[in-house]
């Protein structure tokens, strides 16, 4: 591939670059090319400080060319770097006054990985009373400990237009795009009594993306363009599926009762695929319908429909959505800009889900041995609606104020289970803009965002108490302990991490005194909260102030330096089961 | 079958408590380029990046006396459990090099790049600690 490329690079340059300048005499051209090598050496622990090299001490020759040839009409332009083997970068795009163009690119990079070393989940029950351990054991394995973890990345674009008629500007476009990667991750599965065994295994990467996106649009009028695009994407794992081993049920310290332990699990003793990624396909189509409303006014609107499927289980969800935008000049000092966009996604009706049976084969009444089996309704149904009207306004020739408000609302038609759950959210936000010629720019932004009902995790976090809680006669059951997964039917308190209300402000102010010195200044600060989770005081602030300043003392010396500073508050809940042994 | 005839499951519940999360990060640069003389131009570069990331100490609230009573075998304090969260990283790099100009239309070109970050919290994935340093030299033409 990358030999392809280079090839296809250097005919370009070779016959595309002569090739303008045997069309327009008046042509300008630019080449530049480097060749040269690095030598990399690394101590300790490589993954991180060079988590984007190859992280091997060697040496690897390199190079780079860059060329720009500038004619009457046209312009083509190639650079190209080859850093190493795994990092190249190039890109090479002609275009031929506003009939023709084309462009390609590609991208290569190698991102490493570390290996999690699974040490924090290690834990036992521990009587403190009598010093002894208990039966809850929560193991960890990682069974290739020596692994080397990267994956490389390679991206292939091309993208070209063709004005096919000036009458009514009739053009063209169609764009592809290639992803590959490759490589080693780490895969952590965890098998039974829920993850009381936790391994780690190396996992094979191979994904294929192909993207197309091709297009018509014409003027119908001088006031009106239309045009329909069709989208296609396919995602391809082609590596070998992980396959992890389930271990066999039993007590996990005498090592007894396994049919008793066995008979409440999904796996038990067997191999099983997983972290699989589904191959997917996308397709989508679209019309978009742009132009003017007499002088003042132009507007840009789209309507289409995408459908996803998941190729392996046959999933679907599929997506009407559409936007306009409108723009319209009110006075000499004012405009204002209306958007709108909305979607309805529905997903593959009622899918279900069949597990075997709980405790099947083993003694006790029927009651003790229950179907787990559910339908499961998609949790993308939904229709989502969002609306913003911004006014700006030139208060005088060195200011601009502008208010915006909005409005959001989500319906999520499916959750929790089949009941419909909407999420609306206020918006509004004001911003002034100065400009005292040259010398000085800034502005100040304040937005503020009112949120009613925002998503929530509706499982519950946390458990009720109370030895009658569960509130079931277990008289004629063969354990009490059986029925430990009774226990879903007392979590309660709904949690999120969205807020119901957050607040910012943004100032920003670039200084030029002299054409030596500029500086610039910036600060961000933003508060939210979730008021309505009973008790829990769920906030987030976050402070960044940036600085930046240049000097050009005098034509040989030019200085920059710059700081930053992010520092953010996260209040949130942690939250314990008690048990009794 | 009366009411207390009936076995029932002990449960105790869930304990909560609300805890603060905090990361904070520096990053500082200072880039310079000199162009010492007709034939020679030199570049530099410092960099600094701290990054860390804390929990506050959990405290749970008291359980009550029905509880206590029944898990008195257990513990709840949690006096380590937050440190697993943390996050302390330095990274420090140096970035100098230079351009020659040979004659017209070839500079020769050489810079040296080192950078070294510093773990001072390893957990996840181990000490993470570890730096490198890369020469590089060639030679360019523009025509």
């Amino acid at each position: 591939m990358k030999t392809l490329l280079s090839v296809i690079a250097l005919a370009l340059l070779f016959t595309v670059g002569p090739s303008l300048s045997a069309q327009d005499g008046d042509l300008t051209q630019k080449t530049s090319l480097w060749i040269g090598g690095h030598y990399t050496t690394f101590s300790d622990y490589t993954k991180k400080v060079g988590e984007y090299k190859i992280g091997l001490d060697e040496f690897m020759p390199e190079f780079k060319v860059n060329y720009l040839g500038v004619g009457t009409d046209n312009i083509f332009r190639l650079d190209g770097h080859f850093y190493d083997r795994y990092n190249i970068d190039g890109v090479a795009d002609v275009t031929i006054a506003d009939q023709f163009s084309f462009n390609v690119q590609y991208r290569s990079l190698i991102h490493q990985l570390g290996q999690d070393r699974l040490e924090y989940m290690s834990t036992r029950e521990y009587f403190h009373n009598t010093g002894s351990y208990g039966g809850k054991i929560l193991t960890h394995e990682v069974l290739d400990p020596q692994a080397d973890y990267n994956v490389h990345r390679q991206e292939i674009l091309s993208e070209m237009s063709v004005l096919l008629s000036q009458k009514r500007n009739v053009r063209f476009y169609a764009a592809h795009r290639t992803i590959l990667t490759d490589g080693h991750v780490q895969s952590i599965a965890g098998t039974h009594c829920f993850s009381c065994h936790v391994t780690s295994r190396t996992a094979e990467v191979q994904n294929n993306t192909h993207e197309l996106e091709a297009g018509l649009q014409a003027d119908i009028n001088p006031d009106v363009t239309v045009g329909y695009e069709f989208d296609y994407r396919f995602f391809e794992p082609q590596a070998p599926d992980q396959v992890a081993r389930f271990d066999v049920a039993k007590h996990p310290v005498h090592g007894g009762a396994g049919a008793e332990f066995s008979s409440r699990q999904v796996f038990d003793d067997t191999s099983v695929v997983v972290n699989r990624i589904p191959k997917s396909e996308k397709v989508g189509n679209k019309v978009r319908v742009k132009g003017n409303l007499g002088e003042k006014t132009r507007f840009a609107t789209s309507l289409g429909y995408n459908r996803v499927e998941n190729k392996y289980t046959e999933i679907y969800s599929g997506t009407w959505h559409g936007a306009v935008n409108l723009s319209t000049i009110l006075s000499p000092r004012s405009r204002l800009v209306i958007k709108a966009t909305g979607l309805r996604t529905k997903g593959t009706d009622d899918y279900r889900i069949d597990l075997p049976v709980y405790r099947e084969g083993r003694p006790g009444p029927a009651s003790s041995r229950p179907s787990f089996d559910y339908t499961r309704l998609s949790t993308l149904d939904r229709a989502d609606a969002r609306a913003s009207a911004e006014f700006i306004h030139r208060l005088n020739p060195r200011m601009i104020l502008a208010f915006l408000g909005g409005y959001e609302r989500i319906d999520r038609y499916n959750y929790p289970a089949d009941e419909d759950y909407v999420t609306s959210r206020l918006i509004g936000q004001g911003k002034l803009r100065y400009r005292q010629g040259l010398r000085f720019s800034g502005w100040a932004r304040y937005r503020f965002e009112k949120t009613s009902d925002p998503f929530v995790a509706e499982r519950g976090l946390f458990e009720a108490r109370g030895r009658e809680a569960l509130g079931r006669d277990l008289t004629d059951m063969p354990a009490p302990w059986t029925f430990y997964y009774e226990r879903e039917a007392l979590h309660y308190q709904p949690i999120t991490t969205s807020p119901t209300d957050a607040h910012e402000v943004e100032l920003r102010g670039y200084f030029n005194p002299n054409p030596k010195v500029s500086l610039n200044l910036g600060l961000l600060f933003h508060y939210d909260k979730n008021g309505d989770l009973d008790s829990l005081d769920v906030k987030r602030t976050k402070f960044t102030p940036t600085l930046g300043l240049n000097l050009t003392p005098n034509p040989k010396w030019v200085l920059s330096t710059g700081y930053t500073m992010n520092h953010v508050t996260s209040r949130g809940p942690i939250t314990v089961a008690l048990f009794d042994g | 079958m009366s009411v207390d005839s009936i076995a029932y499951v002990k449960h105790f519940g869930s304990l909560y408590t609300m805890e603060d999360y905090t990361t904070t990060s520096h990053n500082v640069f200072v880039n310079a380029n000199y162009v010492a003389s007709e034939k020679v131009n030199l570049f530099g570069t410092v960099g600094f990046t701290k990054a860390t990331a804390e929990l506050d100490e959990i405290v749970m609230p008291a359980v009550t006396t029905e509880i206590e009573n029944s898990l008195s075998h257990q513990d709840f304090t949690f006096e380590e459990a937050h440190t697993y969260s943390d996050l302390d990283y330095t990274i420090l790099r140096f970035t100098l090099g230079g351009e020659y100009t040979i004659a017209p239309n070839v500079v020769w070109t050489a810079d040296f790049d080192y950078a070294d970050l510093t773990d001072d919290q390893p957990w996840v994935y181990g000490d993470e600690s570890g730096s490198y340093f890369v020469v590089r030299s060639g030679v360019r033409f523009d025509f």
